[in-house]
């Protein structure tokens, strides 16, 4: 399967939180702001990256020789956890600003359910490490692409006059409702 | 007192502090296994049995686990359960698996579960934490349940798949997954709403 | 041994023991749930072929073929398991049926590809019944219409149906016919 079409089906037709339903946690959660966005976004794309050359070669190299496929969840969450881990002692060390930029984010990136789930999915399905390292750079620009717009749509939120028992977490949900039956329109669309 | 607290503790997760329409915890498995009555079920089950025994072992375990690296051990014991669960379900419930087997093994991130063993399992008794699992699995269980049951109903008039309201206009795919967002906010709005009646009532008594 | 050595020597030993306690009870549960491919498809061809006797396998992951059985009946059922290339979520896995040179039932297998309920609506798989695949070309994407909106899926299943063509014609011209003088 060419490259191409791994990016922008990962981009916009089978976007990581619209369609997949993979890491809506913090979609939700750290949407408020247009900056908060883009910085979550960003982090997201570098940990996907590192993590599938590292999950990739751990699945390959150690775990199917070994014949323990099926401590594939155990090992790739101990690994993304202390990639974080690393990352997050990494920058701080060598670039503070980078740090106040993304460093508040990375601890929640552990448990956000898309990196595990394109760690999986392209164990699922066979790539090679080149693939595997396009579809999660793709997948996490695409979850960028979400949240970034879901934080402008929320920022016009906070200024209208949404019923008492809608305010917060429900009418979030709702814009994501119809953002994602807008994305649903280019579901057909690389197929 | 003790027994008290027991049914403080059980009550806890199903309504004051439920997971999913209080806390906000794990929504990613919420949207996306609600789809129908059968699938939600059964995620509730396995998050519960994974919920029930970690905090059993984590809480059985809190005086040996240094502080520093308690992170690691807790992912180490979930991941252990969500393994089992994986294991189990593959062998004895193969065409569930089939359709559930990205988010079986994706229950190892939940937040629910990591929070609870965080907040309480790290420094209560074991009976207590199996009890607080018990009823953050069960609180979720029920959500996920009235979920899949009214998303089921009102994409394809079927329940646990047997036809209820025959010649019911179905729902595409594609629309049928994005009305999830809308049924959990709308629940979710409902929620709001009983509590602030709630406490209205309680206000002006 | 300073406290700092003696802590971290504790963390990493109690560390070792969670994990090597996890895993021996993982490895023993992995044990005791292993399922066995082989017995597990022989299974499936017999409940969802329809036949009244029972399949042996004759071949298993030859290329592009997965399992390859024959069923004992009078008029044997050759049953495929093959995957193809090309979909949207790789390769996708296809249960083909043939009795007498001809594909009676094409089944998907253990897909978990997006887009199967569409092909299904289209009735895709009629486009490959009842044609004699002795003497017919290879199947391609020019031989049946692909499924709009689910081109790559649909394409993934041609080329899976297709391979299982190929590989039952190399067979037959091999090993000659046993139903009866059917060429």
């Amino acid at each position: 399967m060419s490259i191409v079409l791994i990016i922008f089906t990962a981009l916009i037709a089978d976007n990581i939180v619209l369609s997949q339903f993979q890491g809506i946690c913090p979609f939700l959660g750290v949407s408020k702001k247009g900056s908060t966005a883009i910085g979550m976004g960003f982090a997201v794309i570098f940990v996907m990256a590192i993590s599938s050359v590292f999950t990739y070669m751990v699945y390959y190299y150690i775990l199917v020789p070994l014949e323990l496929e099926y401590l594939k969840t155990m090992a790739f969450i101990l690994i993304i956890a202390s990639l974080v881990q690393i990352i997050e002692m990494v920058i701080k060390k060598y670039s503070p600003t980078l740090y106040t930029a993304l460093g508040v984010y990375l601890p929640l990136i552990t448990t956000n359910c898309a990196v595990l789930g394109t760690a999986n999915t392209a164990i699922d399905v066979g790539y090679g490490l080149l693939n595997s390292f396009a579809l999660s750079v793709a997948t996490g620009a695409g979850f960028l692409i979400a949240i970034f717009i879901l934080s402008g749509i929320r920022e016009k939120i906070e200024k209208s006059d949404v019923p008492k028992c809608f305010k917060g977490f429900p009418i979030t949900l709702i814009a994501a409702s119809i953002m994602a039956l807008a994305f649903a329109g280019f579901s057909g669309l690389f197929a | 007192m003790e027994r008290l607290k027991v049914k403080d503790t059980f009550l806890n997760g199903l309504i004051k502090n439920n997971p999913i329409f209080v806390l906000v915890l794990g929504m990613c498995p919420t949207i996306a296994m609600s789809t129908n009555l059968k699938q939600g079920f059964a995620m509730g089950i396995a998050t519960t049995f994974v919920l029930i025994f970690s905090n059993m072992f984590i809480s059985m375990l809190r005086k040996i686990i240094p502080d520093k690296i308690r992170i690691p051990c807790y992912i180490i014991i979930i991941s252990t359960f969500v393994i089992i669960v994986e294991l189990v379900m593959r062998k004895y419930l193969p065409e569930l698996y089939s359709t559930m087997k990205v988010f079986i093994s994706l229950i190892v991130v939940n937040c629910i579960i990591l929070a609870r063993a965080e907040s309480f399992a790290s420094c209560n008794r074991t009976f207590d934490s199996i009890i607080d699992g018990l009823s953050m699995g069960l609180g979720f269980t029920l959500s996920l349940s009235v979920l899949g049951f009214i998303r089921e109903l009102l994409t394809s008039g079927t329940i646990f798949e047997i036809t209820i309201i025959k010649n019911f206009p179905q729902m595409q795919v594609t629309s049928a997954k994005a009305f999830g967002f809308i049924a959990v906010g709308c629940c979710m709005a409902a929620f709001n709403q009983i509590r602030i009646n709630i406490a209205k009532k309680k206000g002006v008594k | 041994m300073t406290t700092k050595t003696k802590n971290m020597l504790n963390s990493v030993i109690i560390l070792c023991m969670i994990a090597t306690l996890s895993g021996l009870l993982l490895g023993c549960i992995n044990r005791l749930t292993a399922i066995d491919p082989l017995t597990e498809t022989l299974n499936k061809f017999n409940t969802l072929s329809g036949t009244e006797g029972t399949f042996e396998m004759l071949n298993q992951n030859d290329g592009d073929i997965l399992f390859f059985a024959k069923s004992d009946d009078e008029i044997p059922i050759y049953a495929f398991s093959s995957k193809g290339g090309g979909g949207f979520k790789g390769t996708v896995e296809m249960y083909v049926f043939i009795k007498e040179n001809k594909i009676f039932k094409i089944l998907q297998g253990n897909n978990s590809e997006t887009y199967f309920s569409k092909v299904e609506k289209a009735n895709f798989y009629e486009n490959f019944y009842d044609i004699d695949l002795l003497t017919a070309e290879d199947f391609s994407t020019a031989s049946a219409d692909l499924v709009t909106g689910a081109t790559r899926t649909s394409t993934a299943v041609t080329n899976a149906i297709n391979a299982a063509k190929i590989y039952y014609s190399d067979y037959i011209a091999e090993n000659g016919s046993t139903d009866g003088g059917q060429n």
